[in-house]
C-alpha cells in the first residue's frame, strides 16, 4: 500500500440535481495504482466515468471517501498530476499557438528549460514544425498529441486520461494509442484513463476496472497479461487478447444490463 | 482554502440544504426579486437624501403617485406608441423577410446588396427622422415609415445571412426527398434560417421602439415621447418618471412576449446560439 | 495547384467587390432619376445630397458640430467599455451577482434610452455633458451583458484544463478568462458603437446645443433642406468609418479566431 502513488479509497461522489435534489453518481469506488503501472476505468455510458476522474484528481472534492497521491491527501489538483481531456477542441486555449499551449504545462521552469522541454515534448508526439500554427490549424489527432505533449512538459508522475481518443477517428486512435504507449514505455509516470472502449483498455493497461452503472461500484477487476511492448498487428490479433477482451466486454455488458433492469429507466 | 474554487452546486453543502429547501431557479428567483428591491430602495435613498438634484429625481413613491394620477393620459400615449410601433415593425418583418430570402437565394443580388448593406448598418436612422418630417410631415404614416425603414436592416440582414448558410446536407436531403422550388422554400430553407431570423427579429423590436419614441420627442407625435416631453416642460418630473418606468416596462414586455413566442415555436433555436457563441 | 486555387478565390472576391459596389451605384442612379422626375424641394438629388455634404465638411460646421459629436461619442463609448466590462466581468464571475442583478439588468436594457433625454437635460442642462450623460445609458449595457455572457459560458473544460496547469485566481481570469470571453465582448463593444452614435444624434437633436444631430435638424428647421441631407450622408460616411476601423483592429486582436467576420445583427 505505501509504494501505490494514487490512493482512491470508497470514493462517493454526488451531484446536485437542477431540482436541488442529490444525484450519487459514484458510490464506493477504491483502487490502488503503483508506479509505472497502467490502469484502466471501463463503464457503461453514465456511469460516471469523467466524474470519478474529476474528483481523483482534485477537480472537485469527493461526497465521501478519500484519494491520497504520495502519501498527501488530494484536495487540490496535486503537482506531479496531468490530464489530457477528451474534448481537446475545448482543452487547447485557442488564442495560444501549440508552442504557448504546451509550454502552459512546464509554467514554473526558466524559459531556457520550458523552450527545451517543448521542443521535446513536441518531437516525442510527432508535432516538431508545428509550433507557430494554432490549434485549430491542426486535425483532431493533432490536437490531442498537443494536448499529451503538453502533459508531458509537466513531467508528471501521474497521467490521468479522460476518453482521450473517443474525439477521432478509428485509424488516428490506434495511431493515438501507440504515441500513449511509446510515451509510457519510455517515461516511468502511472496512467489512469476512463474509456468506453474495451479494446483500448485492453491494449494499453496493466489492470482495467469495470464499473457497475450508476450509482458505481467496481464491478471487476482484470489483470492483462498481455507481453509489452503490444503492437495492432500482433497484440490484437493474438488468442489471449481476445479472451481478455472478450471477458472485459461480458462484464461490462452485465453492468449495462443491471442498469436497463434497475430503476434507473429515467 | 482550496475549496472556494470548486463549483458550488456540484458539492454537498449541508448548511445550503437546512437553510431553504429551495430549488436553483426558486432560489434565482428569490434573488431577482430582491435585487429589484434594492434597486427601489437606493434609488429612493438616493433621492430622498437629495444626494443629487432633488427636482431631476424623484421617489419611486412620487413616480407611482404621477402614474396614479395621470392613468388615462399616460394609457393613450403608451396605445399611441404601440399603434406606431406595431404598424412599422409589422412592415419591416414581412418586407425583412422577404426580400431578405430573395437576396439570400441568388448569389448576384447577395452580392450586389453587399456594400449597400455595409453602408446602411451603421447609418443611425434615427438621424433621418427630420428627413421623415420633411417628407411625411408628422403624424402616425411617418413615424411608422420611419420605423419600418430602420427595423428593416436587421431583419433583412439576418434573414439574407440565414437562408444563405442553410446546410449543405441539408438541402441534399432535402432534394433526396425530392423537395423543389416553393415547397423547399417553405419547408426547408425558412425552417433551417429561422434562428438567424428570429434574432433579427429580436434586434428590430427593441430598436423599433427606440425609433418609435425618438420620432415622438423629436416631432412631437404623441405618445409616450410627447407625453415625458410635456411632463418635463411642465416641470412634473414625478410624471416624467412615470413615463419613463412605462416606457422600460413596455420595452421589456415587448421583449418578454417575443422571447416566449421564439422558446414556443422555434424550440431548436438555442443549438443556433450554441454554435454562434 | 494551390496558388491557382487562392489566384481562383481572389478572383471571386474581387468580382463579388465589383458587383457590390455596382449595387450602390444602381441605388444612386435610381435616387438620383427618382429625384429628377419628382422635381420636389424635399427631395434633393443624390449629386446635390453629396455636394452639400462637402460643403458640410469644409465648412465651419466641422469645427462646431462634426468635431464636438466626435468627441461626445468617445468619451461616452470609452465611459461605458470601461464600466460595462468592469461590471460584466463581475456579474458573469459571481452566479450570486448575476442572479441578483439580472432583473435590473433587463429592465435597463429593455428601456427605450431617448426617453431618458429629457431628464438628461433637467440633471445636466443643454450641452455636450448631457450627450456623454444619455450615450453611456444605452451604450453600457450591449457591453455588459455580452461580457457578463462571456465570462459565465465558458468551456469548463478549459476552466479544468487551466487548473491542472497550477492557474489560479487572477492569473486565471487574465490568461484564460478574459481571452476566451473576447469573442463576445468585441460583438458587444461593436454593438455598442453603432448604439452610440444613434443615442448621440437624437440626444443632439433634442438639447445637445450643437453637433451633427443638432446640425441635421436645425437645417431642416430653417428649410436648409438640402443641408439636412448632407449631414445625414457626412454621418453614414462616419459611422462606415467607425465600423469599418473597429472591424480590422478586433480581427487584428483577434486573429487566432476564425469567422470573426460577423456578417449578422446578432445580439
Amino acid at each position: 500500500m505505501s509504494n501505490s502513488i494514487l490512493s482512491i479509497r470508497n470514493l462517493r461522489v454526488s451531484i446536485q440535481s437542477r431540482d436541488g435534489s442529490l444525484n450519487e453518481i459514484t458510490r464506493d469506488v477504491s483502487l490502488e495504482l503503483a508506479p509505472h503501472e497502467f490502469v484502466s476505468i471501463v463503464g457503461p455510458s453514465g456511469s460516471g466515468k469523467t466524474t470519478l476522474l474529476r474528483a481523483a484528481s482534485g477537480l472537485r472534492p469527493p461526497n465521501g471517501g478519500t484519494v491520497v497521491f504520495n502519501q498527501m491527501p488530494v484536495t487540490e489538483v496535486p503537482k506531479g498530476l496531468a490530464i489530457v481531456f477528451q474534448e481537446y477542441n475545448k482543452s487547447l486555449f485557442p488564442w495560444l499557438s501549440i508552442f504557448k499551449n504546451v509550454a502552459m504545462g512546464a509554467r514554473d521552469c526558466s524559459s531556457h528549460e520550458r523552450s527545451e522541454r517543448v521542443t521535446k515534448a513536441l518531437a516525442q508526439v510527432g508535432l516538431s514544425g508545428f509550433e507557430t500554427r494554432y490549434p485549430w490549424e491542426l486535425s483532431g489527432g493533432m490536437q490531442q498529441r498537443a494536448a499529451l505533449a503538453r502533459a508531458m512538459v509537466s513531467d508528471p508522475q501521474i497521467l490521468m486520461m479522460d476518453e482521450p481518443f473517443a474525439s477521432v477517428d478509428a485509424l488516428t486512435r490506434n495511431h493515438l494509442e501507440d504515441v500513449v504507449q511509446k510515451l509510457w514505455d519510455s517515461s516511468t509516470f502511472s496512467a489512469l484513463m476512463v474509456t468506453h472502449d474495451v479494446g483500448e483498455a485492453v491494449y494499453l493497461s496493466d489492470r482495467v476496472l469495470v464499473l457497475s452503472a450508476r450509482p458505481s461500484t467496481v464491478l471487476a477487476e482484470i489483470k492483462i497479461d498481455l507481453e509489452r511492448p503490444r503492437s495492432h498487428f500482433e497484440t490484437k490479433q493474438s488468442k489471449r487478447f481476445v479472451e481478455l477482451a472478450a471477458e472485459v466486454l461480458e462484464k461490462v455488458e452485465e453492468a449495462g444490463r443491471q442498469s436497463v433492469q434497475g430503476k434507473e429507466l429515467i | 482554502m482550496n475549496q472556494v474554487r470548486f463549483a458550488p452546486d456540484q458539492s454537498e453543502r449541508p448548511l445550503e440544504l437546512t437553510r431553504a429547501r429551495l430549488t436553483p431557479r426558486q432560489r434565482r428567483t428569490v434573488r431577482q426579486i430582491g435585487g429589484i428591491l434594492v434597486a427601489l430602495a437606493l434609488w429612493e435613498l438616493s433621492s430622498a437624501t437629495g444626494a443629487v438634484n432633488s427636482n431631476a429625481l424623484v421617489t419611486p413613491l412620487a413616480t407611482f403617485g404621477g402614474i396614479i394620477s395621470h392613468m388615462t393620459a399616460l394609457a393613450t400615449a403608451l396605445v399611441a406608441t404601440l399603434e406606431a410601433w406595431a404598424l412599422g415593425i409589422s412592415v419591416a418583418v414581412v418586407a425583412g423577410i422577404l426580400i431578405g430570402t430573395l437576396v439570400g437565394r441568388s448569389q448576384i443580388a447577395d452580392a450586389a446588396t453587399e456594400t449597400i448593406v455595409r453602408m446602411m448598418r451603421p447609418l443611425p436612422s434615427l438621424a433621418l427622422i427630420p428627413i421623415a418630417i420633411l417628407i411625411a410631415g408628422l403624424g402616425v404614416r411617418m413615424t411608422a415609415g420611419l420605423v419600418s425603414f430602420a427595423a428593416f436592416w436587421p431583419v433583412f440582414i439576418n434573414t439574407r445571412v440565414g437562408v444563405r448558410q442553410v446546410d449543405n446536407t441539408v438541402l441534399e436531403t432535402a432534394a433526396v426527398l425530392g423537395l423543389k422550388k416553393l415547397n423547399l422554400l417553405y419547408r426547408v430553407v425558412l425552417p433551417s434560417a429561422s434562428p438567424m431570423i428570429a434574432s433579427g427579429i429580436q434586434v428590430a423590436i427593441s430598436l423599433a421602439l427606440v425609433v418609435t419614441v425618438s420620432v415622438e420627442l423629436v416631432g412631437g407625435t404623441g405618445g409616450l415621447g410627447e407625453f415625458i416631453l410635456l411632463a418635463q416642460q411642465g416641470n412634473e418630473p414625478s410624471v416624467m418618471f412615470g413615463g419613463i418606468i412605462m416606457g422600460g416596462l413596455l420595452g421589456w414586455g415587448i421583449s418578454r412576449l417575443f422571447a416566449w413566442i421564439i422558446d414556443r415555436f422555434i424550440p431548436w433555436r438555442t443549438q443556433g446560439i450554441r454554435t454562434n457563441a | 495547384m494551390i496558388s491557382r486555387k487562392q489566384n481562383q478565390t481572389r478572383q471571386r472576391k474581387l468580382s463579388r467587390l465589383a458587383v457590390g459596389w455596382l449595387g450602390l451605384v444602381i441605388v444612386a442612379a435610381l435616387w438620383q432619376l427618382l429625384a429628377v422626375t419628382l422635381h420636389t424641394s424635399v427631395f434633393p438629388t443624390f449629386i446635390a445630397s453629396l455636394v452639400a455634404a462637402w460643403k458640410v465638411v469644409t465648412s465651419s460646421a466641422l469645427r462646431v458640430d462634426i468635431i464636438p459629436s466626435l468627441e461626445r461619442t468617445a468619451v461616452g463609448f470609452l465611459i461605458s467599455v470601461i464600466i460595462g466590462i468592469t461590471a460584466g466581468m463581475i456579474i458573469g464571475h459571481y452566479e450570486v451577482v448575476r442572479d441578483w442583478t439580472s432583473a435590473v439588468v433587463d429592465f435597463m436594457r429593455s428601456l427605450p434610452t431617448p426617453l431618458l433625454v429629457p431628464i438628461a437635460i433637467v440633471i445636466f442642462g443643454i450641452n455636450g455633458r448631457m450627450v456623454v450623460a444619455t450615450i453611456v445609458s444605452a451604450a453600457i449595457w450591449p457591453i455588459l451583458i455580452n461580457t457578463a455572457n462571456g465570462t459565465s459560458t465558458i468551456e469548463p473544460t478549459m476552466i479544468d484544463t487551466a487548473t491542472t496547469y497550477g492557474l489560479r485566481g487572477r492569473t486565471l481570469f487574465w490568461r484564460v478568462v478574459l481571452p476566451a470571453a473576447s469573442p463576445q465582448i468585441f460583438a458587444g463593444l461593436r454593438i455598442a458603437l453603432s448604439v452610440s452614435l444613434a443615442v448621440m444624434v437624437v440626444a443632439e437633436m433634442l438639447g445637445g446645443g450643437s453637433g451633427i444631430g443638432y446640425f441635421i435638424a436645425n437645417a431642416q428647421q430653417s428649410f436648409n433642406i438640402k443641408g439636412s441631407y448632407g449631414g445625414v450622408i457626412v454621418l453614414g460616411c462616419l459611422g462606415w468609418i467607425f465600423d469599418t476601423l473597429f472591424l480590422s483592429f478586433e480581427r487584428r486582436l483577434l486573429s487566432w479566431q476564425r469567422g470573426t467576420l460577423g456578417g449578422s445583427f446578432d445580439v
